[in-house]
């Protein structure tokens, strides 16, 4: 075989590979020689040589004629080893099947994804969804697009897809129970028809899923998760309900695409609606913030909730699926002349960074507690025990060092900060730094005119005045650090 | 369904095929509860419940399918939400139990074909031979990578449930896989 010459013993030679896909060497089946093993079978074993997924076929030649030489044996003396399958090279193809192009996976579209086509969106990806990320207008780019629609929902009125909101329904006599123990929480005194955001953590103690929780009824909530953690949330809360929980009288339905929801947001959102709802008081007296409704929009049932994931005075309207594009449409039409603004994802982002609100998975990262992100309020104090209580009672969890989300502000408002930098305290270092956090959102705000960003960072809040440094190719980027919400921080314009 | 679909899928093409048909169904319940709670209900609907794994019960106007211990899908042939919802509250009033509505949640195909079994087959792990799954017989199962529930009607004639946006995904694996049973030979 193909042995090339090499310096024997004096100096190390050049590595010679004999199995490609296990890496094993000419040394290695020397060692398996010196140690004994004389069989072929064992000298595979010993060396795993001809073990991997081409079962030899492109080392096991090599090998055996090593080993014959070695052993002092013609090659067939020294024999085969056993094959196993695959016998012949199986393609990738015939792995994939048809799962390849548009059936590789699935792509889930909304109700309302062909008249956001019609308004031009550019989508994004969210998981398996299509979402509309922003709708440029002529020469609009992202950018311009942005501005634009954050501006709208600011000064009058934006309307937004959330069909895609995870939803599930929780039911039985030990709803307000399950609900108690699984989410930081307390319900028991939540009344039917308001909502509360929701917190759930892991039992470790960190942040999981967030999402705003109505109660229907008594013994029935409408509790929304996030997007991507629609289907994990579910399986969370049945594990506990099957296996934990086994005393609760309590089920769990997902209703995620039962509903369509088009959030209608901004200071103008009640008089766009107001017409539209056949009659329903929406008034503040009448649906405040943070409340639920049932009622009629132009005839198509409604679940009406008063909540806002802008800042805004803003309601998201739940209609059955396949009215969805009806109602968007009367809503549209109603809307479109009054300076109704269709908005995408990076415009929420925008909004919603502005007010200091979290994304799951961008801001946190599942080493987050509800502390560590500002949400300890939302923790019901009196409760005996809720999944991730015990976890966040160890020191490590109650540490001021540890990172906490807060604002930061680019010394020259027009830098903005790239997501996922490093932040150091101390200027001029070389590496390795000694890195205290990194920035987990960063937008150009047209409301405030100037860049702003959100970050972990070590012991952040008792940080706030202080100036950090984000190091970067181009040079060091000075931050001012300051409260997370950079926009109406006492929530005026949510209660009007 | 005029706005989820892209008139361009072959998924829209599959339904032109006469043996993949969109089947209206008027409401749709998962009905969730104790034994008790799953005969009231069965027996407002003047049926028995299938207390069996992977059995269904039905008449011309519903059918019951059983998903699990404590869970039930009951499909709706004419009577719509609002009002078989009220029915089944009433009933089911003295028992600990949830009824969600879920009439949008999915939608319903019908496959009939002499190939359903084995072009179900293409995607469902499930043994489709009629002695394991038999005319009756229902189960929340997987099709590649979406969940749907599978009734079978007849021998050739199944109903398959599917979350509406996985629906044009179902329809695309299907009207690929029928190439196989369909496309004259040679």
């Amino acid at each position: 075989m193909g042995r090339l010459p090499r310096a024997e013993a004096a100096v190390p030679g050049p590595k010679a590979f004999v199995d490609f896909q296990h890496d094993v060497m000419l040394k290695d089946l020397d060692l398996a020689m010196r140690e004994g093993f004389r069989s072929i079978e064992h000298i595979k074993r010993y060396t795993t040589t001809g073990m991997a997924t081409d079962q030899g076929k492109t080392s096991n030649l090599n090998a055996l004629h090593h080993a014959a030489r070695e052993l002092g044996k013609p090659v067939p003396a020294v024999g085969l080893t056993t094959f196993r399958m695959p016998y012949t090279p199986v393609t990738f193809a015939s792995f994939a099947g048809q799962a390849r192009g548009e059936i590789f996976d699935p792509v889930r579209r909304t109700p309302m994804h062909g008249w956001a086509v019609r308004q031009g969106a550019v989508f994004e990806d969210v998981g398996m969804w299509k979402r509309a990320r922003y709708f440029p207008r002529a020469g609009d780019d992202m950018h311009a697009a942005v501005a634009r629609e954050c501006r709208a929902v600011r000064e009058g009125c934006g309307v937004f897809d959330a069909s895609t909101l995870g939803k599930i329904v929780v039911a039985g006599p030990g709803a307000t129970a399950f609900m108690d123990r699984l989410y930081v929480n307390d319900w028991s005194k939540l009344a039917v028809g308001r909502c509360k955001y929701g917190v759930l953590l892991r039992d470790d103690g960190f942040v999981y899923d967030d999402g705003v929780v109505a109660r229907l009824a008594p013994d029935r909530f409408h509790v929304t998760t996030t997007t991507g953690g629609a289907a994990r949330v579910l399986a969370m809360m049945e594990d506990y309900r099957q296996t934990e929980w086994t005393d609760l009288d309590v089920w769990l339905t997902s209703t995620t695409e039962q509903w369509a929801v088009i959030a209608v947001q901004g200071p103008r959102a009640r008089e766009l609606l107001a017409p539209l709802v056949d009659g329903l008081d929406i008034s503040a007296a009448a649906l405040p913030h943070m409340a639920v409704v049932h009622g009629t929009l132009r005839g198509i049932p409604m679940m009406l909730f008063r909540v806002s994931f802008t800042g805004e005075l803003g309601f998201e309207v739940n209609v059955p699926s396949d009215r969805g594009a009806e109602a968007l449409e009367a809503i549209w039409a109603a809307g479109a002349s009054q300076g109704l603004t269709p908005y995408g994802t990076e415009t929420m982002h925008v909004l919603r960074a502005e007010k200091g609100f979290i994304i799951i998975g961008q801001d946190t990262d599942g080493t987050v507690t509800p502390d560590d992100v500002g949400l300890a309020w939302a923790i019901g104090k009196s409760k005996p025990d809720f999944v991730g209580k015990r976890a966040l009672a160890r020191p490590s969890m109650r540490s001021p060092d540890r990172k906490q989300l807060v604002g930061l502000l680019t010394r020259d408002p027009r830098v903005v900060l790239e997501e996922g930098a490093q932040l150091v305290d101390v200027p001029g270092q070389s590496p390795p730094m000694k890195l205290i956090g990194h920035v987990t959102s960063s937008y150009a705000s047209a409301t405030l005119g100037r860049s702003i960003a959100l970050a972990v960072v070590a012991g952040g809040r008792a940080r706030i005045g202080q100036t950090l440094y984000v190091p970067m190719p181009g040079g060091e980027i000075p931050v001012e650090v300051c409260a997370p919400v950079f926009y109406d921080p006492k929530g005026a314009r949510l209660n009007v | 369904m005029s706005d989820t679909q892209d008139s361009r899928t072959p998924g829209r093409a599959a339904s032109v095929h006469g043996w993949l048909q969109p089947v209206p169904v008027a409401a749709r319940f998962v009905l969730q509860g104790g034994p008790g709670a799953l005969a009231a209900a069965a027996a407002a609907l003047g049926l028995a419940d299938p207390d069996a794994a992977g059995r269904t019960a039905g008449d011309d106007a519903v059918t019951i399918l059983w998903l699990g211990p404590d869970e039930r899908l009951l499909l709706s042939w004419r009577e719509h939400a609002p009002a078989l919802g009220a029915r089944l509250a009433a009933a089911l009033a003295a028992h600990a139990h949830s009824l969600v509505d879920i009439t949008q949640r999915q939608v319903a195909l019908r496959l009939t074909a002499p190939f359903a079994a084995d072009l179900l087959n293409c995607g469902c792990p499930l043994d489709l031979d009629p002695a394991s799954f038999p005319v009756g017989g229902g189960t929340r199962t997987l099709f590649n990578k979406t969940d749907i529930v599978l009734w079978r009607r007849g021998t050739e004639d199944f109903h398959i449930e599917v979350w509406r946006s996985f629906s044009d995904y179902l329809q695309r694996w299907l009207a690929e896989s029928a190439q196989d049973f369909t496309r004259p030979a040679g």
